[in-house]
């Protein structure tokens, strides 16, 4: 397996996509949805985001997933879900970015927060 | 689906197939998703589409790039000698089809040839800076009258000199007054344009004599004044280029001028004919500057730092103080400054950006006539492209292959428009004025950028028309067309070949109802009552040099006697003279006074335009005296004054009275005189300009020293002016004579502009409907070739050949029908832009409209009967065997 930590530091989008799958198996549409709103990108460019997708497949990030909710009947949809390589990623960046955060609070560009 | 949804599935279309048929679904539905968040913001919404479509086409060549195998690197040589391959089978193609391609070629060859010339004209006169030093930086000032609805009147010396003296914004400012001049000495007596000029005016302008000097300060100064600046034309002819001129006296209206310089050869001016100019002398006369005679032409360079805006400002308050220092002669007079730029193309501006619209419209109409070709052409081509497929010709090589066909049709289409061009730009000075602004048509030259331009045109139109059929035909599967024998279900779609039709007919009705105002406008000018009988009339001007006919009794006395010899002259039935003759541009106005009419302070001022005549000149003329009587040869010094008034005088002056017998006097005079006729209103400033109040005085009570005499006789007027030389020369060999010419020479000059654009925009409007029934004619004869088979089964089911007829025409009727109703709604609003070209013509006039809409259904039925015919005779058994 490769090491998660060659991915670093994430594309937003990916890392977005990360996130949205770590609740669960969803399917491109309803992770479209998710992306929109966290409202973190403004723009979601269609033939980019599905590129982004299909990258991840390649690399193994994400995954297919066989499994679907009963409610679901419509063949066509395809569910995706995270692979432990993609957790780690995901989990790795988060750590990443964790500690960029620590450091503009330490330089006092970040007020910190109540209770830290 | 939206326009925008639309257009980004068609850029999805980019994207490698398997991407596609996993994601396209996704993709669009998301766009549009996105496309509904932005519902209500067009801005945002329109950013986001491009952004997605650059998106979708970035995604789709990277894609393709990473995909991309490998291949033998390709050697020059065999791309090279594919290419000339391809560009000898181009060829061929034209050749083997010489009816269609000759049409295609012929077409582009004149939207090319004709909006190369035109635009060459444009660009010299409208786009072009001024040839002048910094010209931005130079404006006209003028005299406003907001009351009177004239913001660009000429100038009183008086109010010349304060601005020059007291304005704060310009640089230089000199005033430009046009007169003429007679030249005796170093050849025969001749009488030249001339103008008198502020002494700063060609340091203004930035230009440097040749020759010597220009003027100074000091050249201004009365007594010093007599000295000149020749032109580089009069120089060359008059004096032989001799640089000696410079320092030498000529005689100038029978005094002696000092030649003080040469103008340069390029200099031009937007009067091209002044042949001496000398300083405007206005101050140190022994008179006042007048305030109330208005004749100066102003120029001005703004200083450095100034701008228009506050050039136009400070000369605003300036106009206003004068008007409160000079209530009497300035009141509601102001000072106004344009653009030199504004004020020199304003003639032409809409006349040339019309005609350019014209060859536009034919360009555009050619560029429809190659697509409609080459869609043809790939129809019938689609059964090669597939057997070449199906023996091995990649893609590529196929597109190769169109790409090559296009530019060598653009191509030909282009050089053969070079020919084309510099053949209009022979006929054009036969249409256009021969001085537009500062530019003589014969300076122009063709402009390469244009036919760069008009040449891209035609290769887009190539590329795009023969290009995209042939990506469609170079992927079928190659099996259905081979089998289907190369007419596939209907060729070319349907849609296309109705767009086609449709913007022919829109783009020619178009053309055509720019073409019928202007015809319309044409006939309505020359339908103008002149108010004179031009014909068998000639004219020419002498005037009497006062430095050698000092006593004004006696310039009087010799004018009269020219009078006599004229009548005496064999063959010449009567003779008059009037001091400006209609239609030669001559003028002048002033103020008058009429007797019991109340003026109340915030009218505009009364005035009449003046005319000195003699009892001759209203029969000679041809104009009627409507009331009361002409003058008399005892209408003299003696006599009572008396004065003839015209129809718009007595209309406007005395409304709901008989003005015989009413007494009016000029302004500057106390001496009253009295109407004793109506005279016909004469159109003295062209048949399409409107009559302003004028009044005629006897030229023995007004004694002028210049008159311009009439002569009525069947002669022929080569003939009769070498007599009238002859008896001018007997009287006084040093009296030179001018503008000896035929009135109906002056009435036919007076309307040449309007004739010019006339012309032009009908023959384009013509060639239009030439090109556009060439088009329908083309779509309509392959309709029927690919549709003879769907023909032969109609008849054998029983169809009359009649019917089949009907169908046919019905079709062609009903597209044109669209076409027209596209291309009037168009006019109705573009028509509205030209309409200062229109002479008492509505931009939507009906007839007009009318008449367009006849003439083209006509025409394009016509061009879909020979083809309908044909279908017609369609054997049906031939028919069906083909197939």
């Amino acid at each position: 397996m490769p090491d998660a930590r060659e991915f670093l530091p994430l594309k937003p989008l990916v890392f977005e996509i990360l996130l949205a799958l770590g609740e669960g198996e969803r399917h491109g549409w309803s992770l479209v949805r998710e992306v929109q709103a966290r409202g973190s990108d403004e723009r979601l460019l269609p033939a980019n985001f599905y590129r982004t997708l299909r990258a991840m497949l390649a690399d193994g990030l994400i995954a297919e997933s066989d499994r679907r909710p009963p409610a679901d009947t419509d063949e066509r949809r395809r569910y995706f879900r995270l692979t432990p390589l993609g957790r780690d990623a995901a989990r790795l960046e988060a750590r990443r970015l964790q500690e960029i955060v620590a450091d503009a609070r330490l330089r006092r560009l970040l007020k910190a927060k109540a209770g830290q | 689906m939206s326009i925008f949804d639309r257009t980004y599935r068609w850029s999805l279309r980019a994207l490698p197939a398997d991407i596609r048929d996993d994601f396209a679904d996704d993709m669009l539905q998301l766009f549009r998703d996105e496309r509904r968040r932005r519902r209500g913001r067009p801005l945002a919404l329109a950013r986001y589409w491009l952004a997605a479509v650059v998106d979708a086409l970035v995604c789709a060549v990277d894609e393709r790039a990473a995909r991309r195998v490998p291949r033998a690197p390709v050697s020059w040589r065999s791309l090279m000698r594919a290419v000339m391959s391809d560009a000898r089978h181009g060829f061929r193609l034209l050749r083997r089809y010489p009816s269609s391609s000759i049409l295609a070629v012929a077409t582009l060859a004149i939207g090319i040839g004709a909006n190369t010339a035109i635009f060459s004209v444009v660009d010299a006169v409208l786009l072009r800076q001024l040839p002048y030093s910094d010209p931005d930086r130079i404006v006209m000032v003028w005299e406003k009258r907001p009351r009177e609805g004239a913001p660009q009147n000429v100038v009183s010396p008086a109010d010349y000199l304060d601005w020059r003296a007291r304005n704060t914004v310009f640089q230089q400012m000199a005033a430009y007054s046009e007169t003429s001049t007679s030249i005796v000495g170093d050849g025969d007596p001749v009488v030249v344009p001339a103008a008198g000029v502020g002494y700063q005016f060609f340091d203004l302008l930035g230009v440097r004599p040749e020759v010597g000097r220009s003027f100074t300060a000091d050249d201004e100064t009365f007594g010093r004044h007599r000295v000149a600046m020749l032109s580089h034309r009069i120089w060359l002819q008059r004096y032989g280029s001799d640089r000696s001129i410079v320092g030498r006296k000529i005689v100038l209206n029978g005094n002696p001028w000092e030649v003080i310089g040469v103008l340069p050869a390029d200099f031009q001016f937007i009067e091209a004919s002044i042949d001496v100019w000398s300083p405007l002398v206005l101050e140190g006369t022994g008179q006042p500057p007048s305030r109330t005679s208005h004749q100066l032409t102003v120029y001005a360079r703004l200083k450095p730092d100034v701008s228009f805006a506050q050039a136009l400002d400070s000369m605003d308050r300036l106009g206003q103080q004068l008007e409160l220092e000079h209530p009497d002669e300035s009141r509601g007079h102001g000072a106004n400054v344009t653009s030199m730029r504004d004020v020199y193309t304003k003639d032409f501006k809409t006349s040339l950006t019309v005609i350019f619209a014209a060859v536009g419209l034919v360009l555009l109409i050619g560029c429809v006539n190659v697509a409609n070709l080459l869609m043809a052409r790939a129809v019938s081509r689609r059964r090669e492209m597939a057997v070449r497929s199906a023996l091995g010709a990649t893609r590529v090589r196929l597109l190769t292959q169109s790409l090559v066909e296009s530019v060598a049709l653009a191509t030909v289409g282009g050089a053969l428009g070079v020919g084309v061009a510099v053949l209009v730009m022979r006929v054009l000075p036969l249409v256009l004025p021969a001085q537009m602004s500062v530019v003589e048509l014969t300076n122009v030259t063709l402009d390469l950028r244009v036919l760069l331009f008009a040449v891209t045109c035609a290769l887009l139109t190539g590329l795009l028309f023969g290009v995209l059929p042939a990506l469609r035909a170079s992927k079928p599967v190659v099996a259905d067309v081979i089998k289907e024998g190369g007419r596939g279900p209907g060729g070319v779609r349907r849609r296309s070949r109705i767009a086609l039709i449709v913007s022919e007919v829109a783009l020619a009705s178009l053309t055509l109802v720019g073409a019928g105002l202007v015809l319309r406008s044409f006939a309505a000018i020359s339908a103008q009552p002149l108010g004179v009988n031009p014909r068998d009339v000639f004219t020419f001007a002498v005037s009497m040099p006062v430095a050698r006919y000092p006593d004004p009794d006696a310039r009087v006395r010799a004018l009269a006697e020219l009078e006599q010899r004229m009548a005496a002259l064999p063959g010449v039935t009567s003779v008059g003279a009037i001091n400006l003759l209609p239609l030669s541009g001559g003028d002048s106005r002033q103020g008058v006074v009429i007797e019991n009419r109340e003026v109340k302070p915030d009218d505009p001022p009364t005035r009449m335009h003046p005319r000195f005549a003699t009892p001759g000149y209203f029969a000679t003329m041809g104009i009627q005296i409507v009331r009361g009587r002409a003058f008399t040869p005892q209408d003299d010094q003696s006599a009572q004054r008396v004065a003839v008034i015209n129809q718009t005088a007595a209309r406007r002056f005395w409304p709901n009275e008989d003005p015989i017998g009413k007494h009016v006097r000029f302004t500057a005079e106390e001496q009253w005189r009295t109407v004793v006729g109506i005279a016909a209103d004469v159109r003295h400033w062209g048949l399409s300009r409107p009559v302003n109040p004028m009044w005629y005085l006897p030229q023995a009570q007004m004694r002028g020293s210049f008159l311009t005499f009439v002569l009525k006789s069947r002669l022929d007027p080569s003939a009769l002016a070498k007599a009238v030389r002859a008896q001018v020369a007997a009287f006084d060999d040093k009296l030179p004579i001018s503008g000896a010419k035929t009135m109906d020479a002056l009435v036919s000059e007076s309307v040449r502009a309007q004739r010019a654009q006339t012309v032009l925009i009908a023959s384009f409007g013509v060639l239009a409907l030439l090109l556009a029934v060439i088009g329908i004619y083309g779509v309509m004869a392959q309709l029927v070739v690919v549709r003879v088979h769907e023909i032969g089964v109609r008849m054998t089911l029983g169809a009359r050949p009649r019917d089949v007829l009907r169908q046919l025409l019905l079709e062609g009727l009903w597209q044109t029908l669209a076409g027209l109703a596209l291309g009037l709604l168009a006019g109705a609003y573009l028509m509205k832009l030209g309409q200062d070209l229109l002479f008492e013509t509505k931009p939507r006039d009906p007839t007009t409209l009318a008449g367009v809409s006849i003439v083209l259904v006509i025409a394009a039925m016509a061009a879909c009967l020979i083809p309908a015919r044909r279908a017609m005779r369609v054997d049906p058994v031939v028919a069906l065997r083909e197939t």
